[in-house]
């Protein structure tokens, strides 16, 4: 193979030669890419320089530095912190231990760490902030280290990816608890990026197991089964998220039966339940299209091995359609994270919430665009890592050394 | 504790008291930095749980928005709603709902900005009005422009930040609200962008706008109990019952009226009214939470509306602040 | 006995019975459940919208092709709510589906620099949340234009503030609905022209130009009507008054606030789309048209787009409908779509669950609407449904 790679053009080129070479390849080679390159040049040095001018010259973040503990955790009550920061230690070192089991911290992943570590760290940090930053920190490196000591001995290995995935599973029940025991919380005070947290994790551990009903249902024989099912799925992914909120939250409980106080369940709760249902049938679709790929010959083979209807679909079919649509999956789960902050239209002070009431303490009045920015890069840097992540285990289910 | 039905019955067996307030109103209800609720709104609804409990810190606010404060209340979400909202006859009768006491006198207004030189609402001629969604202000603004046959552009927003936001970027040329609200606005009106003097409350009036508790209509001792603790709390005010004076008061009360009010025995006998809590409960009120006019010095005051010579001052001094005889 | 046991036993263990059992079964729970429904709404309300026919009392700030104030009824509230959400909807789709174009092509570009922009757009929207991302649209880009008395001029006709985007418009006047029934007749024709040149040149392999002859047509009936009618529209061109500008079309900042958020945040996706279509389409029948002569441009006419538009069509239906969604987050910048007008409706009148209901109802309306200008018959000639394969 190797013989017929293209000869290396920078072969015996010094270094800015190299870049003078790459660049007339990339971004000068004929008129209309000079012209091109030229007109983002100008747009992106404008827009530099607005952005730098404003960082510096208008910027303001007391406002964030003052609400810090407004924004992640709401209006928790001083003192129930123990509540919480298992979960906040946990889930940086589950995050890195599933990295490091399915794949490796690329040099970009650990640049992009550090400049949104640099940034935002400062604005979190101070008295026991540090600390459990420093904890969390530690402990998110010990697992990755672990984690790729492992790929050495196949035995742990396999043991290091379970806990990872055992350890996700384990997440939110335990979080439940952890703010339930002892007296508990009122979910009235849950509030926050926690909240948004919670709310998407709950509905996620809830919306596919829902989703693969649903897909089976929609891709059944059965033509009652399927009608409902289709009923169902095509009514949630016809409306808006908004409504069905707003109907999980004013008109919700005039339908739940009087049943083990199920007409009284918290509005955290019927949140829960309409993220749930919204994107259970968004799963559904996603799995239905990845059962439709899955090659006939798979049903063929297991047929003639013996295997009955309801085996094959277990064995066969269903591991081969969560693999073909892990991508489309892992995509609604991230949109679910952030539809997370539509909670605030039911007013559920999440993070998004307490960030735009912010501006209403005299002290900072108009200070929003900070807020919101903030409040914009940790979804975004939350979201970006999620989907890198995806993307490791997508490749690592794939099963296949094909590039990427 | 006496026995309790109803609202008070599940208010106790939840241990809280579930109240539903703004959270972005200065001076009647906002959020800390901290996470706690402050301001006049929010400590009556103290006042209830220090009345329920004898702890005023047994509650929950429950931030609700001007659109959903009335369903929340409907669908049982919170107990009693204190959040600035107006009583009117269509929400009384229609929502199934009942108003308390009012706590507030307020009357809806204009703030416009004073280098515009706008004195009435005649000048406002095709301006941009900004509101509040879900509120009477809505409805009195169609009706006061539509009447005066001035044209405007109505522009309503579901969070007052959002609003502040387009007021302070020129976007609207005038603010229409509670009078009490755009006061409370004008004070805290940021100095970076021009300060309390460069807005301008106009003197006209557009509505009565009586701020009272709501309660659901299904539990009538629910609602007596809501109202006689705000209004005890203006009865102290009256008799000079304060959070400072009140050990003397029990001690030695200078007045049958103020016995009967703070439950102390008069000639081996307590005045029981039966409203479910104990006799006692105005004292845990006054001594947690403060009379009508502490509560009112420690919010409103601060805000540049003093009380003297509104609708808000005792009936003695020519306001509508009257308590019905405790007896 | 045994007979009718065994008998029993074959019909139970029948496949047909057991499938129509079960059938029978589905059925009747889904029937009991939505019973179940109806029967909950009954109870909390009378599901009787009479109420809509009222005086709404309350006026709609922005509007789109239609004129109601606070003395209309709430029905002529709630459809001006509706006529916004549309508005948004087709501009939004127009606009996020030309910022794809150009991203997702850009994505595909060679020069690198545009590549990675597109690629640092698209990522950068996918993972921000909607509804900050519009409030930032709002207050800290297009609240942040200068006041009315400072409005920028747009090339000296028209003019920018954060009052409004005002530009030059033509506004009818007398006799233009006469001239618009003529242009629409002229349309009409020119569309029966266009179809039997075509025919006559698909039967008879003559060249007739279908195109250029319909075009042709239809303009000449349009401006000949146009000047004979006595030009019944009027170029208006904006001038700034005290509070507002007078005349021209006015962009609210609402609208264009969303209208900004929209487009962008459902431009990445389409980019997305557009991207896979075209890489969807094997890079042979790219080589064949070149082989076979075509220019550059004709390739991706003829050859690329038509089969890319097979494979975006579907995802581009979904899109659009999302956007239809995700526009009911427009509260949160008081801009009065069908959801916002809907709440005022619900906080006004406390009829939620008929007012839930037909809120539903509406946006599943738009919905269908949308999948059949998307996907319906008018396409069949782009043969979109996908290929079988044979061996």
């Amino acid at each position: 193979m190797t013989a017929l790679a293209p000869p290396d053009v920078y072969e015996g080129m010094v270094a800015w030669q190299r870049a003078r070479h790459w660049a007339h390849v990339r971004l000068f080679d004929s008129r209309g890419n000079t012209v091109l390159t030229l007109v983002i040049l100008a747009i992106l040095g404008v827009l530099a320089f607005t952005l730098v001018r404003w960082f510096v010259a208008v910027a303001d973040w007391e406002v964030v530095r003052a609400n810090r503990r407004l924004l992640l955790v709401g209006r928790f009550p001083q003192g129930e912190e123990w509540r919480i920061w298992p979960m906040v230690l946990a889930l940086p070192a589950l995050t890195a231990l599933g990295w490091g089991a399915w794949g490796q911290v690329g040099r970009r992943s650990i640049a992009a760490m550090a400049i949104f570590g640099v940034l935002i760290l400062p604005l979190l940090t101070s008295g026991t902030g540090w600390w459990y930053v420093i904890v969390a920190a530690a402990l998110a490196f010990v697992a990755y280290r672990l984690a790729r000591w492992s790929w050495a001995y196949p035995q742990a290995h396999r043991w290091v990816r379970r806990c990872a995935v055992g350890g996700w599973f384990l997440a939110l029940p335990a979080s439940l608890i952890l703010l339930l025991i002892g007296g508990g919380m009122e979910t009235t005070l849950w509030g926050g990026l926690y909240l948004n947290v919670i709310v998407s994790f709950a509905a996620a551990m809830g919306a596919i197991p829902l989703g693969i009903l649903l897909a089976l249902g929609r891709t059944s024989s059965y033509r009652a089964l399927r009608l409902a099912c289709t009923m169902y799925i095509e009514l949630m992914r016809g409306l808006p998220l908004v409504v069905i909120l707003a109907l999980a939250w004013l008109a919700l409980r005039s339908f739940l039966p009087d049943l083990w106080g199920l007409d009284s369940v918290d509005l955290v709760y019927r949140v829960m339940i309409a993220f749930t249902m919204f994107t259970g049938a968004f799963v559904a679709e996603a799995l239905r299209a990845g059962m439709a790929a899955v090659p006939a010959g798979q049903r063929e083979a297991a047929a003639a091995l013996g295997l009955k209807g309801r085996q094959a679909l277990i064995f066969i079919v269903l591991p081969i359609t969560v693999r073909n649509s892990a991508p489309a999956l892992a995509g609604e789960m991230i949109g679910l994270f952030m539809s997370s902050t539509l909670v605030s239209v039911v007013g559920l002070t999440d993070m998004l919430q307490a960030a735009r009431a912010t501006t209403e303490q005299p002290d900072f009045f108009g200070r929003q665009t900070e807020v919101l920015l903030f409040v914009g890069i940790t979804f975004w840097a939350t979201a970006f890592g999620l989907s890198r992540l995806s993307e490791r285990v997508e490749y690592a289910l794939s099963g296949t050394r094909r590039n990427r | 504790m006496p026995e309790a039905t109803g609202t008070l019955r599940l208010v106790r067996d939840r241990g809280v008291l579930r109240v539903g307030v703004n959270d972005q109103l200065p001076g009647f209800g906002f959020i800390r930095p901290d996470g706690t609720f402050g301001g006049f709104d929010i400590d009556f609804g103290h006042a209830l749980a220090a009345a329920i409990f004898g702890d005023a810190t047994r509650i929950e606010f429950v931030a609700v928005s001007t659109s959903a404060r009335f369903s929340a209340l409907s669908a049982g979400e919170i107990d009693v709603l204190i959040r600035n909202t107006t009583w009117t006859l269509s929400r009384d009768a229609s929502l199934n709902l009942t108003f308390g006491v009012p706590t507030f006198y307020d009357g809806q207004g204009i703030m416009v900005r004073a280098a515009d030189g706008i004195e009435s609402i005649e000048d406002l001629d095709g301006a941009v009005v900004c509101a509040l969604t879900g509120t009477t202000t809505q409805m009195n603004q169609d009706d006061r422009f539509a009447g005066t046959g001035v044209r405007y552009q109505a522009l309503v927003f579901d969070r007052n930040e959002t609003l502040q936001e387009a007021f302070i970027a020129e976007r609207c040329d005038a603010w229409t609200s509670d009078k009490s609200q755009l006061a409370a606005r004008r004070a805290a009106f940021p100095q970076r962008v021009g300060g309390p003097e460069s807005l301008v409350i106009l003197p006209e009036t557009l509505s009565k706008e009586p701020l009272a508790p709501v309660v659901r209509d299904d539990d009538p001792a629910w609602a007596d109990l809501v109202n006689w603790v705000i209004l005890g709390m203006i009865a102290a005010d009256e008799l000079g019952v304060t959070s400072e004076n009140l050990d003397a008061m029990v001690e030695a009360p200078p007045s049958q009226e103020v016995a009967r009010l703070l439950g102390v025995p008069v000639q081996g006998t307590v005045f029981d009214a039966r409203t479910g809590v104990s006799v006692e409960h105005m004292r845990d009120v006054i001594r947690q939470v403060g009379n009508y006019g502490e509560v009112y010095e420690r919010h409103v005051t601060p805000l540049g509306i003093p009380r003297e010579g509104t609708l808000n001052a005792l009936w003695l001094d020519g306001g509508l602040m009257y308590a019905p005889p405790f007896r | 006995m045994a007979t009718i046991a065994s008998q029993t036993l074959r019909v139970a263990r029948d496949l047909r019975v057991r499938r129509a059992t079960f059938e029978a079964l589905t059925v009747t729970i889904t029937a009991m459940f939505i019973l179940y429904l109806v029967q909950q709404a009954r109870q909390a309300s009378d599901l009787d919208l009479a109420f809509m026919g009222d005086r709404a009392g309350f006026a709609v700030g922005d509007q789109f092709l239609t004129n109601v104030d606070g003395n209309d009824s709430r029905w002529a509230v709630y459809f001006a709510g509706i006529m916004n959400t549309i508005g948004i909807a087709v501009f939004g789709t127009a606009l996020a589906i030309l910022i794809g174009l150009v991203a997702g092509i850009a994505r595909l570009s060679s020069n690198w620099l545009a590549a990675r922009l597109a690629f640092f757009f698209v990522e950068a929207i996918r993972n921000t949340p909607l509804l900050p991302f519009v409030v930032f649209c709002y207050t800290a880009i297009v609240l942040q234009l200068p006041p009315i008395r400072d409005s920028l001029s747009i090339v000296g006709v028209g003019f920018a503030s954060n009052r409004a985007i005002a530009l030059p418009w033509a506004q009818p006047t007398d006799g233009a609905g006469m001239w618009a029934l003529v242009v629409f007749i002229a349309l009409a024709i020119a569309i029966g022209v266009f179809a039997a040149l075509r025919r006559y040149e698909e039967t008879t392999g003559q060249p007739s130009r279908p195109w250029r002859v319909s075009v042709g047509l239809f303009a000449a009936i349009a401006t000949g009507s146009f000047f004979l009618m006595g030009q019944p529209l009027r170029w208006d061109v904006p001038e700034v008054s005290r509070f507002a500008y007078d005349g021209g079309l006015q962009l609210s900042p609402e609208f264009v606030g969303l209208l900004l958020a929209l487009a962008l945040f459902n431009g990445a996706f389409v980019a997305e789309i557009v991207r896979g279509a075209i890489q969807s389409v094997p890079r042979g029948e790219r080589e064949a048209a070149a082989a076979l002569g075509f220019s550059q441009w004709d390739q991706m006419r003829l050859v690329v787009l038509p089969q890319a538009l097979r494979a975006m069509l579907p995802p581009l239906a979904t899109q659009c409908q999302a956007l239809v969604k995700y526009s009911a987050v427009a509260i949160a910048i008081a801009f009065p779509d069908l959801m916002t007008v809907g709440g005022t409706l619900i906080n006004q009148s406390g009829e939620a669950i008929p007012l839930f209901i037909l809120m539903m109802v509406t946006y599943l309306i738009l919905n269908l609407v949308i999948a059949i200008i998307f996907t319906g018959p008018q396409w069949r000639r782009f043969n979109l449904r996908p290929r079988t394969r044979r061996i």
